[in-house]
């Protein structure tokens, strides 16, 4: 599973620059919340990834599947 | 798990383009406007060697202060505090990066999804 990055200032300076509309620390915290807990994806995101039935987190980061073998 | 018509067609895209050191927006998208379903193609250049990283996000955002149902007000109102963010702050609800180096914005981890707890 692809656990988002806990603090927003560890984040690498041009990925920051790279985020488009998420631009502080407290919409990364949201924007974590809401892809990675169960509630958040149920109610704001509404797209989860599943393992079998359960589901784990919704896409953020996508990435080439081919080389990656994830999301 | 509906979606109404009007929501689908108030979709629409923005894209940030990133290269180091130049903040180059010299990517074209091929429309102003999608429905659900339709395919959206992204054409630019980027410099041999630079990571790519496209942002595409719904431009509606939401705010945890934006509803009104009972039960999610309480929720996100506690939830806020222990996830660090506060109720007027604003994402959009569909938002995805697309990038050759997932790792800058996290790591994978191997995480069990029930199953026994001891393999015997």
């Amino acid at each position: 599973m692809h656990y988002l990055e806990k603090d927003f200032n560890n984040l690498d300076a041009t990925a920051k620059a790279a985020l488009g509309p998420i631009q502080t620390a407290d919409q990364w915290n949201f924007f974590r919340y809401a892809h990675q807990g169960n509630y958040g994806i149920n109610t704001i995101v509404k797209e989860g990834s599943r393992v079998g039935k359960v589901v784990i987190f919704a896409r953020s980061v996508i990435a080439d599947h081919a080389t990656t073998g994830n999301y | 798990m509906k979606k109404s018509i009007c929501l689908l067609t108030t979709l629409l895209v923005l894209f940030a383009f990133a290269a180091p050191g130049l903040a180059a927006d010299t990517a074209k998208i091929s429309a102003a406007s999608y429905k659900a379903g339709d395919t959206v193609t992204i054409e630019g250049t980027i410099a041999p060697g630079q990571d790519l990283y496209i942002a595409i996000a719904q431009q509606k955002m939401f705010a945890p202060n934006d509803t009104d149902g009972v039960h999610e007000t309480k929720r996100l109102k506690k939830d806020a505090k222990k996830a660090n963010f506060t109720l007027d702050t604003k994402i959009p609800p569909l938002y995805y990066m697309l990038t050759n180096n997932p790792d800058a914005f996290g790591k994978v981890k191997d995480k069990k999804f029930g199953g026994p707890s001891v393999l015997l």
